[in-house]
Order: structure tokens, then sequence, then C-alpha cells
């Protein structure tokens, strides 16, 4: 299925060069990202959470095309590429391709805009057993209120097709397959000419993983509906797969470098709810991005 | 004897102030912290309301380049025609909600004479933006006198070859607070020769929607 995603980025890459270049404008949108995470297995027990550091490079290249005055389709690849310093098997990269229509609703850096956005790409990690095809579709909200303060809503639908691995008796083994729902509100306030300052907040109804030591598996059975080991972490670690809800707080400040390139950090807190278990993760990063 | 009379006559108007001769105007602006302004305007209005028309119609541009208007703010007479040639590779749009002059022109190709042009017909201020690429802005002021001009980096302008007599000057830079003193009258220029009249303004922090990427989201139109 891999080969399927890299010629779609491959026609992406051929379809921009056949448009009039007045009606259509490059995207080229680049980070450099350096973080810390305290829970990368999304464990539940204090003893079990592990954390680790982390680098990701990401690139996203493609064309807009200016369909009239109010309308403009996006078509792009996506690469990323992540490393952690402990847990190698996490390393990742992700290779996919993006399509969106945004529709502005009238004149004016004021008027509202919808959008309508699709990716789909695959996953491929050090450990292989968690290589998962990646779907995503949604709409997105946008609306200026002032040159100082917007706000987006979006609604994603999240599908991962993951590869299945040896489980146990009266568990599924496709413990990296997900189903999932999230909305999401981000506010952008400027505070000065180069200073943006963000908040986000996103409720994800759906699939989620933790990884932890078979001990747990009393406490997490009954709502468990796949389990696996996972030889990511260590070969004594199970992973399984299970419904919650979790809300994931987000916020950022940006700092204006130039036109095009910005400095960032963020502080992204994740909480996990099922009936009766409370997970988390806390998450640092900082970042310079590009966008041309 | 005509002859003296004649040398007379023209030596008499030379010595007289205020006939044939012309002065400038020159105006230094800084704000309440004493830093010099770009992009202030300063106009000067005869008192008596007149002054000599242009004798053809005025046409000015504005540019787009990098996605940018190029000027930020371009100081324009009543009924002057404005054109926007795009000196960018893709389209671009230009509109206008000010009250003194409302416009929209649609997506429009690169080059010159590609979009219809605008004349500005009203005084005031008018504001441009461009609908696909939000951080586009400008500043059009549109002015009644023939005598204004724009300060540069260095916070100075000058005002060419202004007839002696009366004026009101006054001064506008857009993110200039309702506050600030903006008017000095009566001035009387040719009376000294070229004048000198600065202006110290309160300016607000100005914000214009950030281009560069945010740590989420961004915000900007897509």
């Amino acid at each position: 299925m891999l080969k399927y995603v890299h010629v779609v980025m491959l026609v992406t890459v051929m379809f921009c060069q056949t448009v009039s270049a007045e009606w259509a404008d490059w995207i080229l949108n680049a980070s450099l990202d350096g973080g810390f995470e305290d829970n990368v297995n999304f464990g539940v027990e204090k003893y079990m959470r592990l954390s680790d550091l982390t680098a990701s490079q990401s690139v996203l290249f493609g064309r807009y095309y200016q369909l009239g005055d109010y309308f403009r389709l996006s078509i792009a690849a996506d690469l990323k590429a992540k490393e952690y310093k402990r847990y190698d098997g996490l390393d990742n990269v992700y290779s996919g391709a993006t399509v969106a229509l945004t529709h502005k609703c009238g004149w004016g850096l004021e008027a509202p805009w919808i959008r309508i956005h699709s990716s789909a790409g695959y996953l491929s990690f050090d450990e292989s057993m968690r290589n998962s095809l990646m779907y995503n579709g949604g709409l997105t909200f946008g609306k200026r209120f002032s040159e100082r303060f917007d706000m987006l809503l979006s609604y994603n639908f999240i599908y991962r097709d993951g590869k299945n691995s040896k489980g146990i008796a009266g568990f599924m083994d496709n413990a990296f397959d997900q189903v999932g729902n999230k909305g999401s509100v981000v506010l952008n306030y400027l505070l000065t000419e180069r200073l943006l300052a963000s908040l986000g907040d996103s409720v994800y109804y759906g699939d989620v993983n933790s990884t932890g030591e078979p001990d747990d598996f009393n406490t997490v059975k009954s709502f468990t509906k796949a389990l696996i080991r996972d030889t990511t972490f260590n070969s004594r670690l199970w992973t399984y797969r299970f419904e919650a809800l979790a809300n994931e707080f987000t916020v950022g400040l940006s700092y204006a470098l130039s036109g095009h390139t910005s400095l960032n950090v963020s502080y992204i807190r994740v909480d996990g709810y099922t009936s009766d278990l409370h997970y988390y993760d806390n998450l640092v990063s900082t970042n310079i991005k590009y966008s041309f | 004897m005509t002859k003296i009379a004649i040398y007379i006559i023209v030596l008499l108007c030379l010595c007289s102030p205020g006939i044939g001769y012309c002065y400038d105007l020159v105006s230094e602006i800084k704000d309440a912290e004493g830093a010099l302004l770009e992009n202030a305007v300063i106009t000067a209005t005869p008192l008596s309301g007149e002054f000599k028309k242009p004798d053809k119609n005025l046409t000015v541009e504005i540019d787009q380049i990098d996605k940018t208007f190029v000027d930020f703010v371009t100081p324009i007479m009543v009924g002057t025609t404005l054109v926007f040639p795009n000196s960018d590779k893709i389209r671009h749009q230009v509109y206008s909600f000010s009250e003194a002059k409302k416009f929209e022109i649609p997506l429009y190709p690169p080059g010159q004479g590609r979009a219809t042009p605008v004349t500005f017909d009203k005084p005031g201020v008018v504001v441009l933006g461009c609908n696909i690429h939000d951080w586009m802005k400008a500043y059009v002021y549109v002015v009644e006198t023939p005598f204004f001009a724009k300060t540069g980096k260095n916070g100075k302008a000058t005002i060419k070859d202004i007839p002696p007599g009366q004026y009101k000057i006054e001064v506008w830079h857009p993110y200039i607070k309702k506050s600030s003193a903006t008017v000095k009258q009566p001035v009387n220029i040719g009376k000294e020769g070229d004048m000198k009249v600065d202006f110290v303004i309160d300016v607000k922090k100005a914000l214009t929607v950030r281009r560069a990427p945010g740590s989420i989201g961004g915000g900007v139109y897509p």
C-alpha cells in the first residue's frame, strides 16, 4: 500500500506543473522541532510512564490553485520524521499527501472561511509492528475578528489501519487500528507585531493505545479491545487498545523572525479518560517554522 | 524712458514677496518617544481656499511585490486615478471597504494595466487589502490640496513650490492617535523664505495580520 501513497505524491507534483502559474502558488512549509515528552507510551501508572527527548522535521510541499475569487484548492506532499533519544523503536517517518478545498465567504480579512480537507499517508516505525496507514478527513471553519485575533474550529475523523501482531487469547490482535473523532478550537492573539499567542483545545473520542506491564492487565482488561506483545520499549511490555475520551490542551507562543519564519514554543497536555482510569501526557517543544 | 520704467517694474516685482516666488515647507515628524516616523503625510492647505488645480489627470501606482503592497502609504489629491500593477507571478485582488472609496477588483493576472484603474473622488483615508493574502494592507490618503508630501525613513518630508500665503499645515499617519495635535495654523509661508514645521504625534502600536506561521494553526486564510 505504501507504494500507492508515493504514486499519489508523484502525481501531485506532476499535476502541479500543468496549471498556468498565475493561478497557482507554491506551498512550502518546513519545520525543525525539538521536544520532551513525559509519557511516550501513554502509561497509566506513574512508574510505567516513560519519558524521552524528541527531534523532528517536517516538510509540506505542493501548490495552491486559486479557483476564482472565493475558492482555493491545495494539494501537497507531506513528509515528517521523528526521532526519540532513548526509545528508538518509536522513531518514525510519515509520508503522505493532503488535499484541501477552501471557500472564503466574502471579501476582506474578517470574512469567514471553511475548508474541507483529507489526507492519507503511511507511518513507518523503526519497530515495524507499529507501521500503519493513516487517514484523516475533516472540516475547518476559520474566522478573523480583527488583525489581532482569529479563531479556528475544526472537526476531524481519524482512521489508522495498523498491522496485526501476535496477541493473547481472548483479545484481538489489531492494537494499532484506531478510529476516532476529534473536535478542536484554536485561538490566536497577536500580542505585538511579531509575537503571536495561541491557545488550543481539542476533545477526541475513539481508540487510544497504551503500553504497560502485564501486571496492569487486571485493571484494564474490562475495557481493552486488543492486546499484543510490544517490543518497542523492551520485551516485557504489552500494548493495548481501548476507547477513551481524551482532552488535549495546547498553549503556544510564536515569534516572527521574518515574514516567512517563526520561532515557536508550545506546551501540550493530553488527558485520557476511561470509566476508571486517567492517563496523561505532557509535551514541551520548540521549533523553527518556515512558510513560503 | 520706457525701458527704465520696465526695469523698475520688474525689479519691484522681484523684490515683492509672494509674486512669482514659491517656497518649500520642510517637516520632521516624531512620535512621543522621539523616534522619527516614516509614512506620515504632511499637507498644506491655503486658508484662502484657492489653489491652482492640476492641468492634467493625475495617475499614481501602487504595485504588488512579494505579496506586499508598495508603497504602504500613498498620499494623493482628490481626482487622482490609482493603477494597480501586479509584479508578482500570481493573481491578486484589491479591495477597500473605506467610506472614502469602496471598490473591489476581482482576481487579475500579473503585469501592467491588467486591473481596472480606480479614481478617488472623495477626501479621506482608504485602506486597501487583498482577499487572498490577508496580511497585505496599504493606505491611500486622499487630500484636497495639491501641497503634500510623505516622510521617508528619516522622518522628513518636503512640500515643494508652495506659493506664499497663509496655510493650515496638517499631519496624518496611519497609526495616529486621536489625541495627537495634528494641525498648525495659520502658518505664513513666504514671509521668511522656506519654512520648517515639525510635529510630535502619538501613534498606536500598530498591528497587521502576521504572515509568518504560528505555533498552532497559523490563522491566516490558508
